[in-house]
């Protein structure tokens, strides 16, 4: 397991190598661009080559690499050109709104998911089936944003049960702010749930026609109980790692949900940044989402592993 | 297992029409659009905004007194403009890199598919930010990352197809005959290929209308003048009070749109291979 | 009398309708009994099986009657099913490299039955299943116990099977062709270690197979399946060297020599085995068999019983046996 782990845990230092370079890449391959977006099209070449030259632009790209990831490696993410003010608290503050948010909807939609797969794997080809799969195409097809701004007109403007939008702040308390995390949690993780239930479906559709169902129920096992001790835990690795996949999609989405919300997380961070022109916070958080994105995925590996004895000794 | 009646129709039987129509709407509506409206979409028409639904305005009109009908004819068209292009994105990157991938073998082959794990961590609108921080935004920026975030998918269902196909009897004798490498998976490989390929391409259509809709919601999709979904709904939100109703028409537009798309891709899945439908 | 299988149907459904994979089939069992079910693959030897256990295929539906020690099974609700199953009936199956769960240690699975229908708690069952496994003359048991299945060799997989059906002592045990799978120099092995284990505990067997030597060496009466339907049966010594069935006949001739490795398929009769429910009126080896006459079709199968309880179902057999 140990070595399993570590040879994950090289992938990932690889994948995050990999990635940051990709982020890094796509901002600063055009070295002038970046000052040039953030004085507009009326600036003068030359005050663009002096802002560039400011901000060390005019610098080569395998410096400027340099300069960055090492600096976020050393926790040091810059100065933000609109705040005035470091990066790396400025991102702190937004992720005590976002953190909660993702886990609050990936448990929305994991709890979901799992209830309505299991239901119709149990079920698979009666009604109960297709009733929850033809739940899931709905749900699939529904924009996670257009769901917020529905749920935000029943239970907000309608019944005026939970708010609109906006965010206390944790000092306020965890009630209040746990009502103003729900709303926009419940429409991040339908949507993936959607996505998820049918994943759920199709693995325990396909571990239950395994031989060992056969034998587990023949040892006088009831059909739930073969269903939960044998099927399901064997359906668990496709579905935490389509999970983990998911997940990127769930970070996306919420960047769009909290902006419905106006939410002060990550999201409405980068959004406000693309509109200031700030173009390294929006790269330190989009980094920051891939690299959560990877380590998340990294726990799934080693979760399917602790599952899955198999996968603990295959070579490479 | 047994194959009762529900079954079966979940299987074949009503997907595929059903599909097939909310797509034929789309398209439709698109098309109707480029001829006619029941107002030019643009029109502003302040002394008549936030009308209620009417015999004038059938869906009612917005904050600026705009035709809410002409206004979702037209944004069809944003939506089937990017749909289609981005998706001929992903597939000429993905088809690409997936044969070369399949053809080659070996560390490109393994690099090619690494790199398409990796993409997996970036959905299309993380592309689309990284994008648009640096060029503006813009629909051509949201068109371009939500072709680049298409080409991982397409690449591994080329691969993994290519690869059987490539391997095959009768390439090896095409191959023996003396055709040349080009030939060959023009006669051969992308036939093989093709049926997977359209029903993931329907389904890519699908969710770069979802990612349009959110872009341009964001305000980093389309721009003003063009008028698209996921703009209408930036702007309803703003009258959630007064005209909530303006935040449904659009929303169901995606929403029917996406899910028309998604039981055709589902419905040609079971028409075109049946080799796929068995491993569902 | 443990088992009395009196006109055992069983229909399943099909894409086109209900199907019928087994008809006719009567056998009895007693306790400590072995008994041979020897046919061709798809001539209905895992259903007639499976019916047994009542694991038969959803939709499936069973008629005739399976009186277990004087019950019905047939109908009995699933509750009551459930506490015979892996208790008072056993069965393992064609593929021990997949009948066990790959994910769950070998004795855990094997304990399984233990806590389920002897409250044993884990420890006590655990120490069971080692002493099982040991029974079963595995190597290293208490290593085995700890053991993922995929460390395990097919032979190995197949005796912790057998360890998981003997768990609770049950009355019955259900061998669904428990060595095809298996190397030819583990099969025997694995035979005699079924039999030795139903001679301790006074356990009957129902050893399926669709080769005849196994059958010949290893069980008391035999029972010739073709197309869902039972041929001919009676003790497997009388059966074998004096066969009266054309079937029988042809499968005693497809036979491989003496010398030819055992376990090979018996495709050497020529045509292609029927399916089950093929010619429902009528026999269903009609067609294939070189004595075939029109008649065969369509005319109910009789049941011709002969000396020493042996039965034969053909309509060219007359009362004494002999050909007509
Ligand atoms: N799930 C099923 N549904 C319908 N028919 C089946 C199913 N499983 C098996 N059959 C058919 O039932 C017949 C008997 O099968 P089986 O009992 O497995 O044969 P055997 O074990 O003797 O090889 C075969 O003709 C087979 O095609
Ligand atoms: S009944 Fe007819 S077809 Fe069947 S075995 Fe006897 S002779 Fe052959
Ligand atoms: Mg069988």
């Amino acid at each position: 397991m140990l070595g399993y782990a570590l040879q994950r845990f090289l992938v990932l230092a690889a994948t995050l190598a990999v990635a940051s370079f990709v982020v890094f890449g796509v901002i600063e391959i055009l070295p002038g661009n970046a000052a040039e977006t953030i004085l507009g099209a009326s600036a003068t070449p030359e005050t663009v080559a002096a802002l560039a030259h400011k901000l060390g632009l005019d610098q080569p790209f395998a410096l400027r690499y340099w300069h960055w990831a090492s600096g976020a490696l050393s926790g040091d993410l810059g100065l933000s050109y609109a705040y005035g003010s470091p990066i790396g608290p400025l991102i702190a503050e937004r992720l005590a709104v976002s953190a909660p948010l993702a886990a609050m909807a990936m448990a929305i939609a994991a709890t979901l998911a799992l209830l309505g797969g299991v239901y119709a794997a149990g079920q698979r080809g009666k009604t109960g089936d297709v009733a929850v799969m033809a739940a899931s195409q709905v749900g699939l097809a529904i924009p996670n944003f257009w769901l917020a701004l529905v749920l935000v007109l029943i239970f907000a403007v309608h019944w005026r049960l939970a708010p609109a939008g906006g965010f206390p702040g944790w000092s306020a308390g965890i009630g209040p702010c746990l009502a103003a995390l729900i709303l926009p949690a419940i429409a991040l993780g339908v949507v993936q749930a959607a996505v998820l239930a049918r994943v759920t479906r199709s693995a325990l559709v396909e571990t239950l026609n395994e031989d060992f169902i056969r034998t587990a129920r023949a040892k006088g096992l009831s059909r739930g109980a073969t269903l939960w001790r044998h099927a399901l835990p064997n359906a668990m690795t496709p579905i935490l790692t389509i999970m983990g996949l998911r997940f990127a999609d769930l970070l996306a989405g919420a960047i769009v949900v909290e902006n419905v919300f106006v939410l002060p997380g990550l999201g409405r961070l980068i959004v406000q940044s693309i509109g200031n022109r700030d173009a390294l916070v929006v790269e330190d958080c989009v980094m920051l989402i891939a690299v959560t994105v990877i380590a998340i995925n990294f726990l799934v590996d080693l979760a399917c592993a602790a599952i899955d004895p198999r996968l603990r000794t295959r070579e490479t | 297992m047994s194959e009762t009646g529900a079954r079966r129709m979940r299987r074949g039987g009503l997907s595929l029409p059903l599909g097939a129509a909310l797509a034929a709407l789309l398209i439709g509506a698109a098309a109707l659009s480029l001829v006619w409206t029941p107002y030019p979409p643009a029109a502003l028409d302040i002394p008549h905004k936030l009308a209620e639904p009417s015999l004038a305005h059938w869906l009612g009109s917005d904050s600026l007194g705009r035709d809410i009908l002409s206004e979702i004819l037209a944004g069809a068209r944003v939506s089937i403009l990017v749909g289609v292009i981005a998706v001929a994105i992903g597939l000429g990157l993905g088809v690409a890199l997936g044969l070369l991938a399949a053809a080659r073998g070996g560390l490109l082959d393994q690099a090619i598919m690494k790199l398409s794990d990796f993409a997996f961590a970036f959905p299309a609108l993380l592309w689309a930010i990284l994008l648009t921080s640096t060029y503006g935004p813009g629909v051509v920026n949201a068109i371009a990352a939500i072709g680049v975030a298409n080409a991982p998918i397409f690449a591994r269902l080329t691969r993994a197809t290519a690869k059987g196909a490539l391997a095959s009897d009768y390439v090896l004798a095409a191959r023996a005959a003396g055709r040349g490498s080009l030939a060959i998976i023009f006669d051969h490989v992308l036939p093989n290929i093709a049926p997977a390929l359209i029903v993931q391409a329907t389904i890519q259509f699908a969710i770069a209308i979802l990612a349009e809709a959110a872009l341009s919601y964001l305000g980093l999709g389309a721009q003003p003048p063009l008028v698209s979904w996921g703009r209408m709904l930036a702007d309803a939100q703003n009258w959630m009070y007064m005209a909530p109703r303006l935040a449904i028409f659009p929303g169901l537009a995606v929403a029917l749109s996406v899910f028309g798309l998604n039981l055709l891709g589902d419905g040609l899945r079971d028409a075109l291979d049946p080799k796929l439908r068995a491993r569902r | 009398m443990l088992l009395e299988v009196i006109d055992l149907a069983v229909d399943l459904p099909t894409p086109q309708g209900l199907r019928r994979v087994v008809h006719d089939v009567s056998f009895s069992l007693d306790a400590g009994e072995s008994l041979g079910i020897v046919g061709e693959s798809g001539s209905g030897k895992t259903m007639t099986a499976l019916a047994l256990m009542a694991l038969l295929p959803d939709g499936a539906i069973v008629s005739g009657a399976l009186r277990f020690l004087g019950r019905d099974l047939v109908g009995l609700p699933e509750a009551e099913m459930r506490k015979l199953r892996g208790d008072q009936i056993a069965m393992i199956f064609q593929e021990p490299m997949t009948a066990l769960n790959p994910i769950q240690r070998v004795g855990r699975q094997v304990a399984e039955p233990l806590r389920l229908h002897r409250g044993m708690d884990k420890a006590a069952a655990w120490a069971e299943a080692v002493r099982l496994l040991e029974r079963v003359r595995l190597r290293e048991p208490e290593r085995a116990a700890k053991a993922y299945p995929f460390a395990l060799s097919g032979g190995e997989r197949q005796r912790a099977m057998i360890a998981m059906a003997l768990a609770c002592a049950p009355k019955l045990l259900i061998a669904d062709e428990p060595t095809t799978a298996l190397d030819v120099t583990v099969q025997a092995r694995i035979l005699d270690l079924i039999a030795a284990l139903s001679a301790q505990s006074a356990m009957a067997t129902l050893l399926v197979s669709h080769d005849l030597a196994v059958v010949a060496r290893n069980c008391r009466n035999v029972l010739i399946l073709y197309g869902g339907t039972v041929m001919e049966s009676g003790p497997a010594e009388a059966v074998l060297s004096d066969a009266r069935h054309p079937y029988t006949k042809a499968l005693l001739d497809a036979r491989p020599r003496a010398n030819a490795p055992r376990g090979e398929r018996l495709r050497a009769i020529a045509g292609s085995a029927a399916p089950a429910g093929a010619n429902p009126q009528g026999c269903p080896f009609a067609g294939r068999c070189p004595l075939t006459l029109d008649a065969c079709r369509v005319t109910p199968l009789p049941t011709v019983a002969l000396e020493g309880g042996r039965r034969v179902r053909c309509l060219r057999v007359g009362a004494d046996g002999r050909l007509t």
